[in-house]
C-alpha cells in the first residue's frame, strides 16, 4: 500500500509544473551564476603575497625607533625583517611551481614568526598591520595541507573545482530554503484540494507525510545534482576541471581546518539534506496551523529572517542562533561565527541542531496525530 | 458489519445527529433519505471519521473503532466514501484514478479494466479527467469505488448528474455488489430508484432516524388516494376514516387495508372508487410517499 502511494504521490509530483519550473531555475543557477563568478576580482595567492610586502614598508616606517635600542624591541625588529625576507622569498618561489615545497615552509616559518610577534604583544608595530591570529591559522592550515597531499599552491579560482563550492555557498541560506519551500508547497496541495478523494486511502498520516517528505527531497536533490552536473560540465569546457582535492577551508570549533573540495561540498550537500528535511517537515507543521501553504511559506521565511533582523537592531538574539545556521555557507567558512561573535557556529552543531530540530519537528508532529485520537482534541469543534 | 451507538454532533444550536444508533451487516444497501442539511453527509463523514461526533462511537467489523490511527487505517482498508466530482485530478485520467483506487485497497489493478468495461468507459477512461461530463465522472467516482472493492461503501449523492441508462447501470452494479456481501450505504434524491436496490431506507429528521422503511419484510398495505385538500376535508366532514390513514404531502390519502376484513377493505375500495375512481392504487407505501409524509 505504502509503495502505492510513494509511485502515486510520484506521478502527481511529476505532473506539477511549478516544480519543474524552480527545478530549472535551479539548474541553470549553477552556469548563469558563472557569468557573474568569473567577472569577481578575486584575489590571487601573488596578489597577497605583494600586498604583504608592500605593507612592510609602512610597518617599517611606522616602528619606533626608540624600540630598537631595547633588546625586545631588537628582537621584534629582526622577526619582522625576516617575516619580509621570507614573503619576498615566497613571491619568488610563486614563479616556478618546482619551488612549491619551499614556498611552504617559507610559509609556515613565516607564520610561526608572526605567532611569536602575537605572544610578545605585538609591540611597536601599528594595529593596522597585524596579522590577526586567525588569519594566521587559516594560512597555516592551507600550508599544512598543500605539504600533506602535494597539491598547487595556485589554483585557478575560475575552475570547476573551485566554482561549485562557491555556488553551493551562494546559493544556500535564504534562496536555497526559499526554493525548498517553494517546491514543499505542493506536498498538501492535492490533499487539501482532492480531499474527497485522497482523505480515505488506507495510509496513517506519518506515513504520507514521510512518502511525501521523501520524494520531495528526492526531486529537490535530482534538480542540484543535475545543476551541479551542468555547471561543472560548462565550467569545464571554459576553463578546466582543476583539482577536486585542492583545499578549501573549514571551520570548526573556533578553528580552522583544510579540506578537500570534495569533502567541502559534500558537507555543503549533507548540510543541504538536513535542511531540506527540516524545511519540509516544518512546513507540514506550520501548515497544520495555518492551512495555506503561502501562509506558511512566509512565516518560515520570517522566522529564518529573525536573527539577521534582530542582529540588525542590535537586539540579543543568541537563543535563534539555529536559525542563523541554515546559511551554511556562512557557517562552514566561519563567517557566520565572525558575524554574530559566537565560536558556537560551526559545520558540527549547524548539522547537529538540524537533525536535532527535524526530531524534534517529526516528534510533535506524531504527537499531535496521537493526541487527535484523545478526547481532549476529538470535542467539539471538530 | 457496522455499529453507530449513540451518536451526536451539533452546530452551533443546530442539533445534525441526537442519539442516533443503526446497525447494519453485510450485504445489506441502507438507503438514506432526507433534505439537504439534514446530516446526511454529517452521518457519513462521522462513519469515515473525517468528523468527530461530541458523542458516541462508530464499531466496525465488531471489533474496530477509531480509537487510534492504527485502527482508523484498518478501519480505512474496509471502507470507502464516494469522491467528488469536484475532488477528481484534472490533469490524471480516468485510467489512472482507477489504478490509485485498486491499488492501494487491492495492491493491484487487474481488475481494472472489468469494471471499465462493465460501466461502459472505455471510450473515454484514458483521457484527461478535465475532459469529462458531469455523467462520465459520476461514473468515474462510482467506478473507483468498485475498483477499492471494499466491504463497507459510503455512497453520497451516487446517482448526480447520470442519465437514465446510467441510474439503471449503476443499480445494476449496486445489486450485484450487494449480493457479493457488501455494505452499501446509499444517499440519494432518486427516491424511487432506492426502492430498486435497497433493502432498507431510513430517514432522518432533527438528528434522529424518524423512519426506517424494509423492503425485505412485509408491508402494509394501503389504499393510495389522490385527493386534494378541499376534497380531503370534505371527505373527513362525510365519513370517517380509519385511525391509521395518512395524509401525505397534500395530495396523497393512504387508508391502511391490513387489519380490516375482506368485506371491509372492498367497501373502502368501491367507496373511493365512486369518488376518486381514476386515481387508485393499492400497495404499499414507497421511499417516495415515506419522504413526503416526513418532509413535505
Amino acid at each position: 500500500m505504502r509503495w502505492n502511494y510513494i509511485l502515486f504521490e510520484t506521478k502527481m509530483l511529476l505532473h506539477n509544473r511549478k516544480n519543474w519550473l524552480l527545478g530549472i531555475a535551479i539548474i541553470l543557477f549553477f552556469p548563469i551564476y558563472y557569468l557573474q563568478y568569473s567577472q569577481t576580482d578575486i584575489e590571487t595567492l601573488q596578489d597577497q603575497k605583494n600586498v604583504e610586502a608592500e605593507q612592510f614598508h609602512s610597518i617599517f616606517k611606522a616602528f619606533p625607533e626608540e624600540m630598537r635600542a631595547t633588546k625586545e624591541g631588537q628582537e621584534i625588529y629582526d622577526n619582522l625583517t625576516e617575516q619580509a625576507s621570507l614573503i619576498n622569498m615566497q613571491r619568488f618561489y610563486l614563479w616556478d611551481e618546482a619551488e612549491n615545497d619551499s614556498y611552504i615552509a617559507d610559509g609556515l616559518l613565516l607564520n610561526e614568526l608572526r605567532l611569536e610577534l602575537h605572544e610578545a604583544g605585538n609591540k611597536g608595530i601599528h594595529p593596522n598591520y597585524i596579522v590577526t591570529k586567525q588569519e594566521i591559522h587559516k594560512e597555516m592550515a592551507l600550508l599544512n595541507y598543500y605539504k600533506k597531499y602535494n597539491v598547487s599552491i595556485i589554483p585557478d579560482p575560475f575552475v570547476a573545482s573551485n566554482y561549485i563550492p562557491a555556488a553551493l555557498d551562494t546559493i544556500g541560506g535564504l534562496p536555497f530554503s526559499l526554493l525548498v519551500l517553494l517546491i514543499g508547497t505542493s506536498m498538501l496541495l492535492h490533499d487539501q484540494q482532492n480531499r474527497s478523494v485522497m482523505s480515505g486511502l488506507p495510509v496513517s498520516f506519518l506515513q504520507k507525510i514521510f512518502s511525501k517528505v521523501g520524494i520531495h527531497l528526492g526531486q529537490i536533490f535530482v534538480f542540484l545534482t543535475i545543476g551541479i552536473g551542468i555547471g561543472s560540465v560548462y565550467v569545464a569546457l571554459k576553463t578546466g576541471w582543476g583539482s577536486f582535492t585542492s583545499p578549501v577551508l573549514l571551520y570548526s570549533d573556533g578553528n580552522f581546518y583544510a579540506v578537500s573540495t570534495v569533502h567541502y561540498v559534500l558537507l555543503q550537500l549533507l548540510a543541504f539534506l538536513l535542511i531540506s528535511f527540516l524545511l519540509l517537515v516544518v512546513s507540514i507543521l506550520v501548515n497544520e496551523l495555518t492551512k495555506n501553504m503561502y501562509a506558511t511559506v512566509f512565516s518560515i521565511v520570517f522566522l529564518l529572517l529573525l536573527p539577521s533582523l534582530l542582529l540588525s537592531a542590535g537586539i540579543d538574539a543568541s537563543w535563534l542562533l539555529p536559525l542563523a545556521m541554515i546559511d551554511i555557507g556562512a557557517v562552514l567558512s566561519g563567517n557566520a561565527a565572525i558575524r554574530f561573535e559566537s565560536a558556537f557556529m560551526d559545520y558540527q552543531r549547524a548539522l547537529s541542531w538540524f537533525a536535532g530540530l527535524s526530531l524534534a519537528m517529526m516528534a510533535v508532529l506524531y504527537m499531535k496525530t496521537k493526541l487527535q485520537y484523545t478526547s481532549l482534541l476529538s470535542a467539539p469543534g471538530k | 458489519m457496522l455499529k453507530l451507538s449513540d451518536l451526536s454532533i451539533s452546530y452551533q444550536d443546530k442539533i445534525v445527529l441526537d442519539h442516533l444508533n443503526f446497525t447494519a451487516d453485510k450485504g445489506e444497501i441502507i438507503g438514506v433519505a432526507a433534505p439537504n442539511g439534514t446530516g446526511k453527509t454529517t452521518l457519513f463523514n462521522i462513519i469515515a471519521n473525517y468528523t468527530k461526533p461530541d458523542s458516541g462511537s462508530v464499531l466496525i467489523d465488531g471489533k474496530y473503532t477509531y480509537r487510534n490511527e492504527k485502527e482508523e487505517v484498518l478501519i480505512h482498508k474496509l471502507l470507502t466514501t464516494f469522491p467528488e466530482q469536484k475532488d477528481l485530478f484534472e490533469e490524471l485520467s480516468g485510467t489512472a484514478h482507477l489504478n490509485l483506487y485498486a491499488s492501494m485497497w487491492n495492491g493491484s489493478s487487474k481488475r481494472v479494466p472489468a469494471i471499465i468495461d462493465k460501466l461502459q468507459m472505455t471510450h473515454y477512461v484514458k483521457k484527461k479527467a478535465k475532459t469529462y461530463s458531469l455523467g462520465m465522472r459520476q461514473r468515474l467516482c462510482f467506478a473507483m469505488m468498485m475498483a477499492a472493492d471494499t466491504t463497507v461503501m459510503l455512497m453520497d449523492e451516487v446517482m448526480n448528474g447520470l442519465d437514465v441508462t446510467n441510474v439503471a447501470l449503476i443499480s445494476d452494479c449496486l445489486s450485484e455488489m450487494k449480493r457479493k456481501g457488501k455494505l452499501i450505504f446509499v444517499a440519494s434524491h432518486l427516491l424511487e430508484n432506492l426502492d430498486l436496490y435497497a433493502d432498507r431506507v431510513i430517514f432522518l429528521k432533527e438528528g434522529k432516524i424518524v423512519h426506517e422503511q424494509r423492503f425485505t419484510e412485509d408491508r402494509d398495505i394501503y389504499l393510495k388516494i389522490e385527493v386534494n385538500p378541499v376534497g380531503y376535508k370534505s371527505l373527513q366532514s362525510k365519513i370517517e376514516l380509519p385511525s391509521g390513514h395518512v395524509y401525505i404531502g397534500e395530495h396523497l390519502l393512504c387508508i391502511p387495508l391490513d387489519g380490516l376484513t375482506l368485506p371491509e377493505q372492498t367497501r373502502w375500495i368501491e367507496q373511493m372508487l365512486g369518488q376518486f375512481g381514476h386515481n387508485l392504487t393499492v400497495g404499499p407505501l414507497g421511499t417516495v410517499e415515506y419522504y413526503e409524509k416526513y418532509y413535505s
